[in-house]
């Protein structure tokens, strides 16, 4: 689902991010990046959604060549991805039902699609009761499962998570592991970016861990450290 | 289709209200740079019915009186063939009732009183001179041959009154075209910053839409669509106020003394709606131009 073959990346004119770092992950696939602040996780994951594009090698995801890929396919590119982030990016002045309807809006669903999925997906993660709700009227966990019903609305092949889990106390982290646990059953491939080790730990999938930009680590069932 | 349509409209409509005072300052601006322009158009045109009769290097006119007989307008015309080496006869023409007629109409289009005192009839007919040598005393000594033949009413020079009006025209066309240019330019740069300002205002919303995968068409469309209306909108008010001044003008100009040719700088109606057409296109393209500079830009970064 996702190759990476010999990928370098470099900010400027000498920040090398990511250093000639090659992996493949299969469909399905439930994957930990761990790693030091600073050691390219963000970067990797920025490589696969195609806000950065890599300096050297070549990246593949879900059978496109996403480094030669031309920009106006990019968008084509997102809409086969899901994206979650340790700060939501929710939109503040619309409902957890506009947010993540949006997502579904301005790829140009139908409105009959729209009235059907997000009630669904948003039962899916438990915010049935919360529709009419503004952002700033839910805990950090329920906003996180608000961003998650985005990424997930329009089914993508794979999730790209960026410490979901940051901001977020013990218990509720659990609570969003076990989404995306199910989100992974589904079929759908996860990529998580994170610092945190108990989640880490306590979910037993492959790890792979970074140092200054280069694989030190790719372990099956791996804990943190 | 349809979704993408309404959703295009509703934050279209949503993005003005939330930005109204930078959307009026547009608007106001391309109003006024499109009435400049549209200012330009009528003043040139009014000025061409004085000048009309001058077109094609004429810068002499004989004119015949109405009931001259046909042996005097023969003299006349033999006697202008008579100095082929002053007078380039290849281009002389003679304007009979007829065609003397239509051209007074456009002379005197905004003195009735002087158009109701000429008729087909009544009206002198015309030889138009075109001189081949540059020497304007070697002109003005013909004409004043001329003006002794018999059944001859008057003889005009370019030099006595085309000219003045030409330059006039020429200056006043300079001016108000380059004050329109920078106008414009003023306009465009103002829809600009006011569609700017309203992609910064929801640039998080614009970077969520790029992160669920929205074309950049899908989310340029809305703004460029908000410039494009600000540019019609001043088209629109541009409209009102050329409508408006000509109707002043037109009014003003016929309590004119008939006879001095301020009242000849009118335009027709129907001229005035072809202006108005051109104006309401040009604010559409530099609205068009304003916000598509602005989404091209901002969505790169
Ligand atoms: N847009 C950028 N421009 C320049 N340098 C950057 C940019 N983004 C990241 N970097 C640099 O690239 C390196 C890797 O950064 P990256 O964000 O991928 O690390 P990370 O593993 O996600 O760190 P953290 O755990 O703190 O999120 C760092 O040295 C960082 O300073
Ligand atoms: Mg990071």
């Amino acid at each position: 689902m996702i190759t990476l073959e010999n990928v370098t990346k470099v900010y400027g004119a000498d920040t090398l991010a990511v250093d000639d770092v090659s992996f493949d992950v299969a469909k399905g696939d439930f994957i930990f990046l761990v790693g030091p602040s600073g050691s390219g996780k963000s970067t990797l994951l920025r490589l696969m959604s195609r806000e950065e594009v890599a300096t050297d090698g070549d990246v593949w995801v879900a059978g496109r060549n996403v480094t030669d890929m031309a920009p106006s396919r990019v968008p084509y590119l997102r809409r086969s991805l899901g994206n979650i982030f340790q700060d939501y990016k929710l939109l503040l002045n619309k409902t957890v039902f506009e947010n993540v309807a949006f997502a579904l809006e301005v790829i140009g669903k139908p409105r009959h699609v729209i009235r059907e999925q997000v009630p669904f997906v948003l039962e899916l993660v438990g915010l049935a009761d919360k529709h009419e709700r503004l952002p700033n009227q839910l805990s950090g966990g329920e906003q996180q499962r608000v961003s998650i019903a985005r990424a997930f609305v329009n089914r993508p092949l794979i999730m790209l998570a960026d410490e979901p889990t940051g901001n977020l106390d013990p218990a509720t982290s659990e609570g969003i592991m076990a989404l995306l646990q199910a989100i992974n059953e589904t079929g759908t491939t996860v990529v998580m970016a994170t610092h945190d080790h108990r989640v880490v730990n306590m979910m037993r999938r492959r790890v792979i861990q970074l140092d200054r930009g280069v694989v030190v680590r790719d372990q099956e069932r791996g804990v943190y450290e | 289709m349809l979704a993408r349509i309404e959703y295009a409209l509703r934050e279209t409509w949503a993005s003005f209200r939330r930005n109204l005072t930078l959307t009026m300052a547009a608007v106001l601006t391309s109003a006024i740079a499109l009435l400049l322009v549209g200012a330009t158009f009528l003043i040139q045109r009014a000025f061409e019915n004085l000048l009309v009769q001058w077109r094609g290097d004429v810068a002499m006119i004989v004119f015949v009186r109405s009931d001259a007989s046909p042996e005097q307008v023969a003299l006349i015309d033999s006697t202008l063939r008579a100095a082929p080496s002053v007078i380039d006869v290849e281009k002389l023409r003679y304007l009979d009732k007829p065609e003397s007629y239509a051209e007074a109409q456009r002379i005197f289009a905004g003195d009735p009183v002087t158009l109701s005192l000429l008729t087909p009839e009544t009206i002198p007919t015309q030889f138009k001179v075109v001189p081949l040598t540059e020497d304007t005393n070697l002109v003005r000594s013909l004409a004043d041959q001329y003006r002794t033949l018999p059944g001859v009413e008057a003889v005009a020079l370019a030099e006595d009154e085309f000219e003045v009006i030409s330059t006039l025209s020429g200056f006043v066309r300079t001016v108000t075209l380059i004050m329109s240019l920078v106008l414009l330019a003023v306009a465009i740069g103002l829809i600009w910053n006011t569609i700017r300002t309203a992609m910064f205002a929801r640039r998080r919303e614009i970077e969520v839409m790029k992160l669920v995968g929205a074309t950049n068409w899908f989310i340029r469309v809305p703004f460029m669509l908000e410039g494009l209306l600000q540019g019609l909108i001043g088209g629109v008010v541009s409209c009102l106020g050329v409508w408006a001044l000509n109707s002043a003008w037109t009014t003003g100009v016929a309590t004119f003394q008939p006879g001095t040719g301020i009242s000849s700088l009118v335009v027709p109606s129907g001229y005035l709606s072809g202006v108005m057409v051109i104006l309401l296109a040009l604010g559409a393209i530099v609205g068009a131009i304003g916000s598509a500079i602005a989404a091209s830009r901002f969505l790169d970064v």
